[in-house]
């Protein structure tokens, strides 16, 4: 699905945005949700987002889409799309390019469908809104697009409730909202999250096809490594509000880089391996946003911290292919491997974690990396 | 399964019937005094030769069950019995003043609702506002006014005061047009309007805050739907459940609540008659109108249940 990376279309982006930042006022302090992100995008490309929850990537594709419902939300940087800084737009015009120009499709089909609403009219509502099309046309409209997202007896589903469909039928409903009125930008916010693996595939490739029909470009946020794999252009990974690597997605995972990305690699489940082999976790948990540490935000939990990482922010460093990371110790380098010799030695918990994780799974330490 | 859930809800619609009718009579049994000594002529008190008679005439000798089974048994083919003092059917005294009663209670239904959804939603929409926070004082306000003092408030008001409107009496539609009955009507039923309306505008407030929040509305607003067709087509019906219940229960109380309002505007309605009633101990004129509202009341009740179904499709299956 992926077309071949045209970094350097002559019309520029389609997306670009520039030192996002997005802050929650809380009574405790400054929530730092999303931290200084920027990436492009360019028309008909896909974008991954890779986080666990709470990294920030919801709330950065919702602040793009100035989504974030609440008073107390600051965001600063810029969102540039087709040229115009979605940020600085009054909501009015928001809302003429909300489901024209830039869809969403939600995480959860249950919830982000209206239950009293019939799905003919939850798919069409808004063409008849933006296109001004009529009553008619518009029903017309719905049963086409309930067939091309391939809902079976779309003339009978438009006439149902959500309640009346399956969890894949409803996110395929959400799937045909969105493409409704040919968006030029799709953000799939965690799409197949609360699905069943089975139907988890179908979706994908649902969303696959329609992204390559359509010529439309993708951003699909997910916590699955292995849902981007494949999928997207390019990968952004994300941990505690920041971009910690940025690559092509091929890249990503043949030249792993930083320790982060490289934890969530390990963590994904293999099937090769003999049933009850202990999944490898992240040791620790991610850092509270309003108190973060000083230093690297994953050196508590990183197995190649030093003690640089904990006092000084590695600033992002983007080497000579495109592969953008912010770790003092990048994975696969000499430094990062006599971090990791000098941490064994000391007894260093998290990275005993690793060791302990890797002695299971029989494998020695320097070939784990970069290998999915 | 449909057919069983409504032959359980008819039976229970039956068996509640039968239990007001017999509250009721039972009930208007204990009123103290003789009926007869209401009917009797002015001086008639030593008559005891009349007052045998007329205790014969409408058989209050028998024990209390048969005259209850007696009185049912007419009710149910239309017949509640005669005025004991002007000799009036009591269903032709309904007939004839539940045009009035009706005409407020659904005036006043409409005013509340009517102005309930807008004040509501506008409230939850901007939660805390300077709207929001007017409004809760109006509701309080409404809802610590008793409905009689609203109403002699707006007479001052509105007739004393500007001369706008009459204070009394009531202009019938057929005979004097829709413009002129409203005249009449509209003081009343706004009055009568006022407590359901602030409660109605509370509940959907709190409930339209909940939805407002749900992934629904958010996901709606993603597809570039203005905030007002969120907010009246998205949110409205499921926010509105709630109101709705406690609609059906006012409904029933509009029509008790007349009793009073219609006394303070001197309206000719069902409420009117049943306070003449009572002073005149007009035993089957009070039985009759109380059971007419409480099967009313009942009634209206059953047919919410209904709505239910068509408000919320996840219950039309159950």
């Amino acid at each position: 699905m992926s077309k071949a990376m045209t970094s350097s279309r002559p019309d520029g982006p389609l997306l670009s945005v520039k030192d996002l930042r997005t802050y929650f006022a809380m009574n405790a302090g400054l929530l730092k949700a999303v931290d200084g992100v920027t990436f492009d995008l360019h028309a008909g490309q896909t974008l991954g987002i890779v986080g666990e929850s709470g990294s920030g990537k919801t709330v950065l594709s919702r602040s793009i889409m100035r989504l974030n419902l609440g008073k107390n939300v600051q965001t600063s940087g810029q969102a540039l799309f087709q040229n115009k800084d979605l940020l600085g737009l009054p909501l009015r015009q928001m809302s003429d390019i909300w489901g024209q120009e830039i869809a969403m499709v939600f995480q959860d089909p249950m919830t982000s469908l209206n239950p009293v609403v019939k799905i003919g009219r939850q798919v069409s509502e808004h063409v008849r809104k933006h296109l001004g099309v009529s009553k008619k046309e518009a029903r017309g409209l719905a049963i086409e697009l309930l067939k091309s997202v391939r809902i079976p007896e779309a003339e009978v589903a438009i006439s149902a409730f959500p309640h009346e469909l399956s969890g894949g039928m409803r996110q395929r409903v959400s799937i045909a909202i969105a493409l409704a009125c040919g968006p030029k930008l799709l953000f799939a916010d965690e799409p197949t999250t609360a699905l069943d693996v089975t139907v988890q595939h179908q979706i994908l490739n649902l969303l696959g096809l329609q992204q390559t029909k359509r010529d439309m470009a993708m951003v699909l946020v997910t916590h699955d490594l292995g849902v981007v794999a494949g999928r997207t252009d390019e990968t952004i990974v994300m941990y505690a509000g920041k971009a910690v690597e940025q690559a092509s997605t091929n890249r990503i995972f043949q030249n792993t880089s930083h320790p982060y990305t490289e934890a969530l690699l390990r963590s994904i489940p293999k099937t090769d391996k003999p049933s009850h082999t202990r999944l490898a976790a992240i040791a620790g948990r991610p850092p509270n946003l309003i108190t973060m540490p000083s230093g690297c935000s994953f050196s508590p939990r990183c197995p190649y911290a030093q003690d640089r990482c904990f006092e000084e922010e590695p600033p992002l460093i983007t080497n000579e292919d495109g592969h953008t990371t912010a770790c003092w110790y990048p994975v696969g380098t000499v430094e990062n491997q006599a971090a990791w010799d000098k941490n064994l030695t000391a007894g260093r918990p998290s990275t005993l974690a690793v060791a302990n994780g890797q002695i299971i799974d029989d494998v020695p330490a320097d070939t784990v990396v970069g290998s999915p | 399964m449909f057919g069983k859930v409504f032959a359980v809800k008819t039976i229970r619609l039956v068996a509640t019937l039968f239990a007001v009718s017999l509250l009721t009579f039972l009930l208007v049994e204990q009123l103290p005094g003789d009926p007869i000594l209401a009917i009797l002529p002015p001086g008639g008190l030593d008559d005891l030769e009349t007052i045998e008679r007329i205790r014969k005439e409408l058989r209050l000798d028998d024990p209390v069950l048969t005259r209850y089974f007696r009185w049912v048994g007419n009710a149910l083919q239309g017949d509640l019995g005669k005025s004991y003092i002007t000799d009036q059917p009591v269903a032709d005294a309904i007939k004839d003043r539940i045009p009035v009663t009706m005409e407020l209670a659904l005036l006043a239904t409409i005013i509340a609702a009517v102005l309930a959804i807008p004040i509501g939603a506008l409230s939850a929409y901007r939660e805390g506002g300077y709207f929001d926070r007017a409004m809760s004082t109006f509701t309080t306000a409404a809802l610590s006014i008793p409905g009689f003092l609203a109403g002699i408030f707006f007479i001052w008001l509105f007739t004393l005061k500007f001369n706008w409107l009459p204070s009394t009496g009531w202009n019938r539609i057929t005979e004097k047009g829709i413009l002129a009955n409203l005249q009449t009507a509209i003081l009343p039923a706004g009055a009568l309007a006022l407590a359901p309306l602030a409660i109605n505008a509370r509940l959907i407030r709190a409930d339209m805050i909940g939805t407002l929040k749900e992934d629904y509305v958010l996901s709606a607003k993603a597809k570039g739907l203005r905030d007002r067709y969120i907010l009246m087509r998205h949110a409205l019906r499921p926010s509105s459940l709630t109101a709705i219940t406690v609609f059906a229960l006012q409904l029933g109380g509009l029509i008790g609540g007349t009793v009073v309002i219609e006394t303070v505007f001197a309206l000719p309605g069902l409420g009117t008659r049943l306070i003449s009633g009572i002073y005149q101990r007009d035993v089957m004129m009070i039985q009759g109108i109380t059971l007419f509202i409480a099967t009313v009341y009942v009634v209206v009740n059953a047919l919410v249940d209904l709505l239910y179904a068509a408000l919320d499709p996840r219950i039309r299956r159950q």
